[in-house]
Order: structure tokens, then sequence, then C-alpha cells
């Protein structure tokens, strides 16, 4: 797998982790009337999965690929 | 205090840094060194996404509707993670062809279409201007408020103040004046402004300081912390509905279509198209781009819900949410944080006015003026004059155009109305380019007809569902259209067009328009045929990794021209400077020389073309190019067969790349083999001297005492006997390995006990054992199933394998031990000796012809390197599997398997 291939199929994980945790059902998990140190849960929540998403994306640019093991 | 003197002089005085900014930043472009040659800047002009509408309008929104104004910001996160994919690919394409708008993308992609160019403005131009309006309401709105303080006052009435004295207005022309200044400063091919963009990411900086300062002044210095305020807010009734997000209804349907549209209006924006791809210095810069924008959208919201319940709790009702941000300080007596937030507010608004009005004046001017213009007489006439500068003029007349137009709307319309709705419905009209747009990079059988179908569907779509009501909530219009429906049918209501109900007014525009488009963009395209023109720009925009990077090399074109026509040509919209460099650079790089009659070659004209293209647009650039040369026009087939062999060119370069390389290594092979050759030969005749020495020596001793005493003679003999042994059995080796090599070893195959062979070599090697003093053990069990095999080379395989360990293995306490397993349908042979061992970068190659231990413990070891090479030879000719095992220091296991014969029962 070329190292940009391999890029493309980590953002598009990256994107397919934000599209589902972003939307129904998932999200309505977290719809409750809970709170965490204060504030609202699903407020906390969204924050919490959207800064996710932002590391994932640029682990998913700047990690480079994982060496080449030396087993077939 | 805050007088309005001194407010006046901060806004006017931030207006004169951006000035500053942008005029250092085109001269450091002009001297070569550039300021917005990096990746942050670059995702900080990517930030002009947030404009008044995030600064005032996403509190507003959040504290009607909790977590709503979200997916706004979410989408762009989500398209950031498929950027690598669209956004670059988009990019590319934009540079091959000079593309210079969202509509030149579109029109471009469609055979270079005229009227689709024209389709897309057009929308564009009725989008966006509400949109424009809206920045240039909340500047006024938060003018009108800081000027009251410390009075917290909501301005009702604009239109009591006269336009001469509005501050909006003149902020609005000074705005066209800047975007006039540092955005039509030349015509150029690639329409970069690097002043802009350094202002617009300068004005992104302020925009996220205020922001952030606000933010932290309401949860740190009002409240302690997001916990204390949420749990005050959550004593609120009225507030703690909003912690929970609306599931009756379509709630999360909604949400998630929300998030949809602000995905695909990242990229149909023209001020982001125009940040994004246009004024893009390096596709590279995309990579931290893309994690870096949707790091400053997370960080510009981090604060918005507690401002909007902060706010929600300070005042009490009467007080506009949209207001929050600025009148919290306010209504805290903090002075110069009040002033910081008006000046972020400004910021954010004005950069969108900027880039926006920019982005629009090029589309008007080359997709609704120049067409037109160009169709005149003066302007086709080949005489010699400079167009470049009515191009430019039109420009700055566009640029006019829009800011007064939006500066009127906002007086005369956009007062009825919050922030967010102008901006959504705004949304929800650029989003209509995405059918075609996104449709047009990935697929390639979009026709022209199905864009321009696709589009209109989803415009009047969006102006049924979303226009005529609010036109109609504005007073403007029957109100019954929207309680009763057109015309009495409850059917054709636009808020709840077919009987859709459930959806907000937003959700519902955006699910009709864009199923609409879709659908007639697909159901169009696959029933209409695409001419020449069109399945080449798709062909070249879908598989734009695959083509030349230069389009010229792929000349599709076919006619003659003359190169002093189209000299002239380019003259007239680049000036006579930048024609001449251009048309420098292309004749040294292909080192030709034009004479005054001299025929411009495809290539030249496609050259011409693209140039003209990035000045004019690439419908109007054909126009121009049409009128000079005689074209001969090609047919489908012919298109298809030159792109056909332009991508196998690339395709035979990637080729003969991968020939070479492999060429290199089979060449690398080849020398180290003839290496290992060399050493094999001072090995071989090493071994053959030291024998032939002492045979010689010994003869000499015979030669020179004739009367020996006979044992000591027969001593001498024997030696002589055993070293001619060796010899033999040397150049047996030798001759051996060859015959292998070369297939012409004849092998006497026959059923055979393996156990008698394993006897056999055990016996052959006990002297030798005896002679090191080497413990040789062996377990063979009696009874063995019969293999297929030749016996002499079988036991020379089982003696190569122990003379082999004799060599790893101490004089003293040394020990060998052969073992015969029998498993089913294979016998397993098994050497170990508690030697050496092996060192594991020797243990690959040791079974490779000439191949000695590189890392012997013992200095050079003996032998000729053949003997193992052979074993496996053997082995692998009986269909067996050899390898070995060793760890340096706890000695060395060698192996190896042969199938067992099968006899057919006795019948």
């Amino acid at each position: 797998m070329t190292p940009d291939s391999l890029r493309h199929r980590r953002l598009a994980g990256a994107f397919l982790f934000g599209w589902i945790f972003f939307n129904y059902p998932i999200l309505s998990l977290f719809n409750l009337p809970i709170y965490w140190a204060g504030v609202p849960l699903h407020f906390a929540y969204v924050f919490i999965i959207w800064a996710a998403l932002i590391v994932l994306i640029s682990l998913a640019v700047h990690r480079k690929p994982p060496a080449a093991g030396t087993g077939r | 205090m805050l007088t309005t003197e001194i407010i006046l002089l901060f806004a006017f005085g931030y207006t004169g840094i951006l000035f500053a900014i942008a005029y250092f930043g085109d001269r450091r472009a002009a001297q070569a060194r550039s300021i917005i040659s990096n990746p942050y800047i670059y995702a900080l002009s990517l930030a002009v996404y947030c404009t008044a509408w995030t600064f005032y309008g996403s509190v507003g929104r959040a504290s009607a509707s909790g977590l709503g104004f979200l997916p706004t910001y979410i989408g762009p996160t989500l398209v950031c993670a498929l950027g690598w994919v669209v956004l670059r690919k988009i990019i590319r394409i934009s540079k091959t062809h000079r593309i210079t708008s969202i509509a030149d993308f579109i029109a471009s992609r469609y055979g270079k279409s005229g009227a689709l160019a024209t389709v897309v403005t057009v929308i564009a131009v009725m989008g966006i201007i509400p949109y424009i309006a809206l920045q240039l309401k909340a500047i006024s709105m938060s003018y009108n408020i800081i000027n009251q303080y410390p009075l917290i006052v909501m301005p009702r009435y604009f239109a009591d103040i006269p336009v001469f004295r509005d501050t909006a207005f003149y902020v609005a022309l000074l705005l066209a004046l800047f975007a006039i200044l540092f955005g039509t400063r030349h015509l150029d091919a690639t329409e970069r402004h690097e002043g802009l963009v350094a202002a617009i990411a300068f004005e992104s900086l302020v925009k996220l300081m205020a922001f952030l300062a606000v933010g932290l002044f309401v949860s740190y210095g009002i409240y302690q912390g997001f916990g204390d305020l949420f749990t005050q807010a959550a004593t609120v009734p009225r507030l703690q509905e909003q912690f929970i997000f609306e599931t009756r209804g379509s709630g999360y349907f909604s949400w998630g279509l929300d998030i949809v549209l602000s995905m695909v209006v990242l990229i149909c924006l023209p001020r982001q198209f125009q940040v994004i791809v246009v004024e893009n210095v390096n596709e590279d810069h995309l990579q931290k781009a893309i994690w870096l924008f949707p790091a400053y959208l997370l960080a510009i919201n981090l604060f918005v819900l507690p401002i909007a319940f902060g706010g929600a709790m300070q005042f009490p009702a009467g007080v506009d949410a949209d207001t929050f941000v600025l009148t919290l300080p306010m209504a805290r007596r903090q002075e110069a944080l009040s002033l910081l937030v008006f000046i972020g507010g400004m910021s954010a608004a004005t950069g969108m006015v900027i880039v926006e009005t920019v982005a629009l004046s090029t589309m008007i001017c080359n997709d609704l003026v120049m067409p037109v213009l160009l169709r005149l007489p003066f302007a086709r006439s080949s005489r010699r004059q400079d167009l470049s500068a009515i191009v430019l003029n039109i420009r700055r007349c566009s640029i006019a155009l829009v800011v007064l137009s939006a500066y009127a709307y906002f007086r005369f319309v956009g007062e009825a109305y919050a922030l967010v709705s102008i901006g959504l419905m705004s949304f929800v009209a650029v989003a209509q380019f995405a059918p075609a747009m996104l449709g047009g990079i990935f697929w390639k059988q979009g026709t022209r007809a199905g864009a321009i179908s696709g589009l209109v569907a989803g415009f009047t779509a969006w102006f049924y569902t979303l226009v005529l009501p609010s036109l109609a909530e504005a007073g403007l219009m029957d109100e019954g259209l929207i309680t009763r429906g057109p015309w009495h049918a409850a059917v054709l209501n636009p808020l709840q067009l077919f009987g859709l109900q459930g959806l907000d007014p937003i959700a519902h525009a955006v699910f009709w328009s864009l199923l609409l488009n879709a659908s007639f963009y697909v159901g169009v395209s696959l029933f209409s045929r695409q001419n020449a023109l069109e399945l080449t720009q798709a062909a070249l925009f879908v598989d734009v990794f695959t083509y030349p990077a230069k389009v010229e090399e792929s000349s599709l074109w076919r006619g003659t021209a003359l190169v002093t026509d189209l000299r002239s040509l380019l003259e007239r919209f680049l000036g006579n400077q930048r024609t001449e460099e251009a048309l420098g650079a292309f004749a040294r790089e292909r080192s030709v020389r034009w004479g005054p009659l001299s025929q411009a070659d495809p290539a030249l004209v496609t050259y011409a073309e693209t140039l003209l293209a990035g000045a004019i647009g690439s419908a109007s650039a054909r126009v121009m190019v049409a009128s000079v040369v005689t074209e001969e026009p090609l047919g489908l087939d012919e298109v298809m067969h030159i792109l056909d062999e332009t991508r196998q060119v690339i395709a035979y370069s990637r080729e003969l790349e991968q020939a070479t390389a492999e060429l290199k290594s089979a060449n690398e092979r080849l020398q180290e083999l003839d290496r290992l050759k060399n050493e094999f030969i001072s090995t071989v005749t090493h071994e053959l001297r030291t024998p032939l020495t002492a045979v010689r020596s010994i003869a000499e001793i015979l030669n020179a005492n004739p009367d020996l005493p006979a044992d000591q003679y027969r001593h001498l003999t024997g030696i002589i006997i055993t070293e001619s042994e060796r010899l033999t059995r040397l150049i047996n080796q030798v001759l051996d390995f060859q015959r292998m090599e070369t297939g012409r070893m004849a092998w006497q195959m026959q059923p055979l006990d393996f156990g008698d062979v394993c006897r056999e070599a055990l016996a052959a090697a006990r002297p030798l054992m005896a002679e090191k003093r080497i413990d040789l053990t062996s377990e063979v069990p009696h009874a063995v199933p019969r293999v297929h095999g030749d016996r002499d080379r079988l036991v020379q395989a089982v003696l190569n394998l122990l003379s082999n360990a004799v060599k790893f293995c101490d004089t003293a306490g040394g020990r060998i031990e052969l073992r015969l397993a029998v498993q089913p349908d294979l016998l397993q042979v098994e050497v170990a000796d508690n030697g050496v061992g092996i060192h594991p970068e020797d243990l690959k190659v040791i079974f490779e012809e000439f191949r000695q231990a590189r890392h012997p413990p013992r200095g050079r070891p003996s032998g000729s390197g053949l003997g193992l090479a052979i074993t496996r030879r053997v082995v692998e000719f009986h269909g067996g599997r050899i390898w070995a095992d060793s760890h340096p220091g706890q000695g060395s296991t060698f192996a190896f398997t042969l199938p067992v014969l099968h006899t057919p029962r006795p019948t």
C-alpha cells in the first residue's frame, strides 16, 4: 500500500467516525439529563467527539505509516 | 468612557491596519518573498468561513435551540476529513485549467459552457447579496449598541437613520475600496491576491481572540467556570429545556441535514472557493490546514453555549440574544473588552465582505459582462487595443455594485430577519452547486444539460420554499401563501411542500432543493449526450491525477492559427509585458522561434486559451480564441482516441520507470553473484591448494629420503591417500553442483529405506567424529516408510549435514545428534549440534551457493561453500524442504523433510 492510499483510508476512517458519532442513533444515547462536572452531558459529548475527530485527522495526515514488518 | 469619537477612531484605525497589512503583503509578493506561503496563514484564511453570523448569530441560535448552531461547524470538520481527497482534487483541477471562480469551475467542466457559467453566477449573486447584507447589518447593529454605552438599548429602526449618517454605509464604502485596491490590482492569469489573504488571516486572528476573551470573561469573570454557569442555568426551566436536544418530530433528521448542508457549503461558497482553491499557494498546505481549520472552528465555538446561557440569565427579556456577545461586557462596564468585541465582530464581517465581493466580482465580470461585451463589434475587432483596463474596471464596478446592493438589501429588506435565518438562506442557495460540482469531479457521464437542469430545479425549489415564505412573512406578499398555500392548494404550501411536515424551514428547503437538483442532474445526464468538448473536459477533470500536469501537453485541438494573432489576442487582455513573459517562457521550454507567419501548434493554442481563461474565464476565453483560429472540429471518436493516447503515454512512462527499477535490481543481483563467484573461486583454489601442498611436500620428503623406515613410509603415503581423496571429493562436489545447476544430473531414483540411508551416512561420518573426538548419537527407528529417491545423493546430503555440524563443534565436548522422525506423509531428519551457532543474518542465506558464514566465530570456515547448497538441491529435488534453526552460542539444528512413498496396495 502506498503512503498516499494509506492516508486516504485513514482519513475515510476519520470521516466515518465523525459521521457516526455525530448522528442518530449514537448521538441520542448521550441526550440525557445527566451532568458531568455541572456541564450537561450532551454538550460535553459533542465537544469531546469533535476534538477527537480533529486529533484523528491530524494523526491520519502526519503519522508515518508503520514500518514494514520483517515477516512475510 | 466610550465616546462615539473613540469608537470611530478604533473602527477606522482597525481598517487602516488592514490596508497596511494588505499593502505590505502585496509588496512582499511582488518581491517574491511571500508572507502567506505557509499552512498556518492558509488555515487562518479558511476561517473567513466564520462571519459576523458566527460571531454574533451563533449565540442567538444557541439560546433558541441549544446545540442547534453546531452542525454549521461540524460539517466543515467532516469535509476536512475528506479534504485530502475532495479539496485536493478541486485545487489540482483549478490550477491545471487556471480556474478562478466556482462559476468557471462548473462551466469549464461541462464543456466551457457560457450558459452554465451565467446560471451559476446568477444563483451566487442572488444567494450571496443577502449574506453580505447580513454582515453590514451586524456592523451597523453592533455600532449602534456600543454607541449607547453604558446604556443597553436595542436599535429597532434603522430606517430612522439617514443613509449619510449611517456608519454601516461608510464601512461598506471602505470595504468596497479595500476590495477594489487589493482584489483588482492587475489582471493576472492566476488571480491570487497575497495582500488580501494576509489581511484576512489577520482578521481571523482578531475575531478569535475577541470571542475567546469575552467567553473567558463570561465563564470565569461573571461565573465560576462552566460547571457553575450550567448549574445556575439548570435552575431556570426555560433554559434547562435547551440542555436536551429536541427529539420530537424530526430533530435528528434536521440535524443530519444541517450537517450535510454545511458540508457542501464549505466547498460551494464563492469566498471559500476563493481562499481554499484560488488563493492556495501550495497544495501541501492542505495537509496541516485540514486539521488546523477545524481546530479553529472548535475554539471559536467553545464559549458559544456559556455566553448564550450566561446572557439569558443576566438579561431580562428585551435584549436580543444576537447581541449577548457585545452586551454582556457592556453591562459589566468592561470598556476595553466591549471595544475589543466590537472590533472582533467587525473583523468577522469585513473579512467575509471583502473576500465574497472579490469572488463575486470575478464571476460577474467573467460570466455576465464579458460574454455580452465580447459580442460587441469593438471587442471583436482585432485592432490592437488594451482590453485589460476595461476588464479591471468592470470588476471594480462589480465590487461597488455588489457592496451597494447588499447595503440596499440591508436597509430595505433585511431588517425583518435574525442574522441566522439570512445566513442559512444563502447557504441553501449556494449548496445548489454541489451536485454539479461533486458529480463533475467524480462522475464522467454528467452532462451540461444535466448540470443546467439540476441547478435550475434546485434554485427554483430554493426560491419557492425559502424566499417566497420570507417575503410573505415580511409582508411583501400575501400571507395566505404560507398559511393556506397558493390558490388554497395546501399541497403546494411552500413551507410544507407536498404535505411534508415536521422539518424546520431550512431542513425542509435543503431536502427538496437538493433532492430535485440531484435527481435532475443525474436523470437528465443519463438521457443526454456530451459533445466532444464536454467529453474532453469530463475526462480531464475526473482523471486529473492521471494526465500530465500541463493541459497543453494533452493537445485536444486541431486547426490553424497564426502565432501573431494569438499574441495580439493575449496582449489585449494581459498587456504587452505579461504576454511577452508568458510566450517567452513557452518558447524557451520548447526551444521554438516564431517568425511573422509562423503557424501556432495545438499546444500553443491550448496554452494561450488557458492563460486567457485565468483572466476572463474559460467560456469567454474559448470564444476569444475561436475568433482568431480556424478550427477543425474533432469527432467524439478522435477525442476518445487522443485522451487514451495521452493516458497511455503516462502509463508507458510509469511502466518504463518500473522496468528500469527492475533492471537495476537485477543488475545489483548479478554483481552480487559475480562477487560471490570470485569469492568461491578463491575459496576453492585455497581448498585445492592445501591438500595439494601436503601431497607435494610429502612426495618431496619421500623423494629425498629413499630409505625411510617402513612404518614412517606407510604413514606418509597414508596421508597422501587421504589428501588426494579430499581433493577428489572437492572436485566431485564442484562437478555435482554444476550438473545440478545445469540440470544434467543423472538421478538414480528408486524406492528405498531411508533408515538405511541414515545408517550409511552415520557409518561414513564416524571416523571423522572419532578423529575429532566428537560424540555422535543417533535416533533412527528400525521401521521407516520407504521414500523414492537417489540413494547415493541422499547419503551425501545427510553426510554433508553431519560434516557441516562437525565444523561448528568444539573438538572436546562436542556433541552431534542425528534424529529421524516419522510423521504422517513425511520423514523429518534433524542434525543438531552443540557448537557455536550461526549468526541470524547468515541463517537466511546459508543454503545459497558459494555462501559461507560471514560471521564465522573461528576465522575462516573450511570447505567449498557448496555442501549445504548441494544438500538443498538434493532435498528440493526429492520434494522436501530444508531449514536451519540456531541461536549463537547454543548450537544449531539443520533439518529437512522428505515425502513418504505411498505404495499402491497390492492387488
